[in-house]
């Protein structure tokens, strides 16, 4: 497996596109649908910041084009597919871990709701 | 609604046109696809707030595309030569009078107004115009903000230039140039904005259309030619200041070519707005409006 070298904060498109792409190779369409799922409906990504950061993401290497072929849950238009790569399954990785740290982070100086001492 | 479908439909595959072309050959199909399935599903979901659902993802694309040429300007390490990029200007134009074509084309288009030829060539020469300006504005200031933000403007005498002056690049050449060049436009504008009826002479009947309904062409491509006079003026007053500005000088390095091309880029921007503020009620669909 190729290993990364470290890399910087993903932005918040990056990271969505990557989560949504985690589950599975998608086109288009189906990211937006995914990441506004992901998200609970608080992130909705237009086709310019989308296409954008997937173009940026196609040259990085951390996805890539996989068939064209036809959704069957749609029309019978054949769509291009874009799948993650290891490095962007790396790099999703490295972000979660990131967030995963910021959480204890917060847990442990007692600012997550829930938490005995919050609010007081 | 069918049709208005197909017709956004075109009008976003032109304006995925504006991507550059690496980004456009790579996703533009990809977009065109995604656009599409997104009008389906609001369609499916419901009628109402379609047209402003659509224009909403125009102006999002538009932000992308803009961006997009940004990008591409800084990896070309851009404009060692201005009239040679032409695109971005004509580009970042056209988005910024975009919104003002999708709204006549929302209230007077889609919602059926009186729209006939007369309305469409009077609505291309008016747009037509504006883009010009607009582009114009940009192309002639490009260069000296690209200058200023790379820390070149000192208010110290400059070094000299670099290379033999031409006729272009002597500032007091290049002044007389412009001024000459430019002044057909700035009389025009001033006569107008004077209310000043000027003695046309034999001009008068083929200036002077006595039918308001037919266009008046020869007034009209007479207008266009001072105005792309104007603009090459500015933009000969502007190369003895840029060149000042690339050899480590000031902005005000050469004072009266600075101020001939404020006063002509200020008489195009006023042309602009001027139009802008004149046409708006007609754009929103104001009845009774020329």
């Amino acid at each position: 497996m190729t290993t990364i070298q470290p890399i910087p904060p993903l932005t918040p498109a990056v990271f969505h596109i990557l989560l949504a792409l985690s589950s599975g190779e998608r086109h288009g369409y189906g990211i937006m649908k995914q990441v506004e799922a992901d998200s609970q409906g608080k992130v909705k990504m237009g086709a310019g910041t989308l296409y954008g950061s997937l173009k940026r993401m196609l040259d990085v290497g951390l996805v890539k084009e996989s068939d064209k072929r036809v959704d069957p849950d749609m029309d019978d238009e054949r769509r291009i597919y874009y799948q993650l790569t290891s490095v962007g399954a790396q790099a999703l990785a490295a972000e979660l871990k990131r967030y995963q740290h910021l959480v204890a982070l917060a847990q442990e100086r007692k600012l997550l709701p829930k938490t005995f001492a919050y609010g007081l | 609604m069918v049709y208005e479908q197909q017709m956004v439909r075109m009008l976003y595959k032109k304006l995925l046109a504006l991507y550059p072309r690496g980004f456009r050959e790579r996703m533009g199909e990809s977009m065109e696809q995604t656009f599409n399935d997104l009008c389906n599903e609001r369609k499916q979901q419901t009628e109402s707030g379609w047209l402003g659902f659509v224009l909403g993802i125009f102006v999002e694309t538009a932000i992308g595309i803009v961006q997009e040429n940004i990008l591409l300007l800084r990896e070309m390490n851009a404009m060692k030569n201005s009239l040679t990029h032409l695109r971005l200007p004509a580009i970042l134009s056209f988005l910024v009078i975009l919104p003002f074509i999708l709204l006549e084309f929302t209230f007077v288009i889609v919602k059926r107004l009186t729209f006939d030829l007369r309305d469409a060539l009077d609505s291309i020469v008016i747009f037509s115009f504006l883009w010009l300006g607009v582009a114009a504005i940009v192309l002639i200031l490009m260069p000296i903000v690209r200058n200023l933000r790379a820390g070149n403007n000192r208010m110290v005498n400059p070094a000299p230039a670099q290379g033999n002056n031409t006729i272009l690049t002597n500032p007091t050449s290049a002044m007389i140039i412009s001024f000459l060049l430019a002044l057909p436009f700035l009389t025009i504008l001033l006569l107008l904005w004077l209310h000043i009826e000027p003695p046309l002479g034999p001009l008068e009947p083929l200036l002077k259309n006595p039918d308001p309904d037919q266009p008046n062409v020869l007034g009209t491509l007479l207008f266009l030619g001072a105005l792309l006079l104007a603009v090459a003026a500015c933009l000969i007053a502007r190369v003895p200041i840029v060149r000042a500005m690339q050899a480590g000088g000031s902005l005000f390095a050469h004072p009266m070519n600075l101020m001939l091309a404020v006063v002509i880029l200020s008489f195009i921007a006023m042309l602009v707005v001027g139009l802008i503020v004149d046409q708006y009620p007609c754009w929103i669909g104001v009845p009774n409006c020329d």
